[in-house]
């Protein structure tokens, strides 16, 4: 699996053809070794960190702690809590390091360290989540109103999904797993793990209607509508 | 791709085939079928479109200094693993024989337990009195060399059978004292940090009920100045913050405020604090 992009420190996508580079900008220098440790597999550098070469796990990080974060914000709900875990993730890598088997899949096996903290955590929060109201309302720039209401109400809809549910529609819609893998990190068959992904994707529905129906008719009464959109 | 059967409701065929439409691994004919199912079923069509706006959600741009912190917690991980004295070599000749002579005891433990066992199942002519004993005497003496092969494997050479050695120490209940002691020793003293982290799991897990839990909780507390490691440091005020022994909030005020710590330490213990209030 290849990483992410390389980025410049401005954000934007490294070019590493030389040609596009020399029409516009200085060319960047990029050590050989970074390009080297990008085609290189997760796999090959787990094993690396396995056999104790300890600074392999820096390109596993740069490749991997975005995705981390986005799971936790989705699953946990706070960005500092979230930050924290992904900490953690890369403290058990190295510390269960030797349970590493070279040869299987290594974002399988970072997930179920990543779930086993997860669940740590709200155990010492004894279940309770404290949402980021800013996390809950993500508006993009330019974005129309109306998309951003609808998005506003999908991203609550999946914050009231029950705590399974939530966690598979994330492990599946956004942290790119296949429905194998997540039911080795659920130890359940992939057919199992469908099923649930269209029971939360129904449930999702539910509360997405509830959500904008409630948004609506407090709209209303701030306008002094009833729930017909006829003058009270 | 389904090899089941494929029910004959349309819904519930597109049910059993959208987590792989999805997905985008369903094979071109079932494809083409649930794209025309999505024509003319709103219900289904509007799942379908639920799932391509959850993937325009945005995703948030992780923080630059979450990669400073994640260098500073390699370099510390580093610099604690490479003065290991017994990564060398040639102390790996000495790892068979002390682990030998563990398992030696293990086995002979196991093997005495069997023999007594045997004895109590064929002394059915004596009293049922007679026969509890036997088998709670014999229950002590399996417990005991337990402890004994614990002990025996947290003072091994290799840093792997000290590992092993905490984590058999789990799987005696209730927890001893003198193995409690142990692994505070560990904890203190033991080379590696990959031991202390275990001893402090195993110790947490005492720590948190039971006759033990006061004098392990005073042990944490009077372990912290011990250590080296900031990743132990920082697994130690979790665990503290955890348990909350009295004692620990006055030490997180000193470690959050002493520059002699990592500022990885100090910030974890002033995070601390801000739970304990």
């Amino acid at each position: 699996m290849l990483g992410a992009p390389l980025r410049a420190e401005n954000g934007s996508p490294l070019r590493l053809s030389p040609g596009e580079n020399a029409a516009h900008d200085a060319p960047i220098m990029i050590p050989q070794t970074i390009i080297q440790q990008e085609s290189v597999t997760d796999d090959t550098l787990m094993s690396r960190v396995r056999d104790g070469d300890v600074q392999a796990l820096a390109p596993l990080f740069d490749r991997h702690h975005a995705a981390l974060l986005n799971f936790y914000l989705r699953t946990t709900g706070n960005r500092a809590s979230s930050e924290d875990l992904v900490q953690d993730v890369f403290v058990r890598v190295l510390k269960y390091r030797r349970t590493y088997r070279p040869g299987s899949r290594f974002l399988t096996w970072m997930y179920h360290i990543a779930r086993h903290a997860r669940v740590d955590f709200l155990r010492k929060r004894r279940g309770e989540i404290e949402w980021d109201d800013a996390y809950a309302a993500p508006v993009l720039p330019g974005d129309p109103a109306e998309s951003a209401q609808h998005r506003r109400c999908l991203a609550l809809a999946l914050q009231r999904l029950p705590d399974d549910k939530r966690e598979v529609l994330v492990l599946s819609r956004f942290q790119g797993l296949r429905y194998d893998a997540i039911g080795q990190l659920l130890k359940c068959e992939p057919g199992a793990v469908k099923v649930r992904v269209h029971r939360a994707m129904r449930e999702l529905r539910e509360h997405f209607h509830q959500i904008a129906q409630g948004q609506i008719a407090q709209g209303q009464i701030a306008q002094g509508q009833n729930v017909k959109g006829e003058k009270l | 791709m389904n090899e089941q059967a494929v029910p004959d409701n349309s819904c519930a065929r597109a049910e059993q085939w959208l987590p792989d439409y999805w997905q985008g691994t369903l094979g071109s004919g079932e494809r083409a079928w649930v794209d025309q199912h999505l024509q003319t079923c709103a219900e289904c069509a509007e799942l379908a479109a639920f799932w391509r706006e959850l993937g325009q959600l945005p995703e948030v741009e992780p923080d630059p200094r979450q990669r400073r912190r994640f260098d500073a917690m390699l370099a510390a991980y580093e610099a604690t693993t490479s003065r290991l004295p017994w990564s060398q070599g040639w102390r790996m000749w000495l790892r068979p024989l002390p682990l030998g002579f563990a398992l030696v005891l293990l086995l002979a433990g196991l093997g005495g337990g069997w023999w007594l066992h045997s004895l109590s199942s064929t002394a059915l002519s004596g009293s049922a009195q007679d026969q509890a004993s036997e088998i709670a005497g014999l229950r002590e003496e399996v417990n005991d060399t337990r402890q004994l092969v614990v002990l025996s494997m947290l003072q091994q050479q290799s840093a792997n059978d000290r590992l092993a050695g905490v984590s058999y120490s789990n799987r005696l209940s209730p927890p001893d004292p003198r193995i409690m002691q142990a692994l505070l020793h560990s904890l203190q003293y033991d080379p590696s940090p990959d031991v202390r982290l275990a001893a402090l799991d195993a110790l947490q897990h005492a720590g948190s009920g039971g006759k033990s839990a006061p004098a392990v909780t005073r042990g944490l507390v009077e372990a912290f100045p011990y250590q080296k490691s900031p990743l132990v440091q920082v697994a130690l005020v979790d665990s503290l913050v955890e348990l909350r022994p009295p004692a620990a909030r006055e030490l997180l005020q000193r470690v959050s405020a002493d520059q002699a710590y990592s500022p990885e330490v100090r910030q974890r213990a002033a995070w601390g604090l801000s739970r304990w209030n």
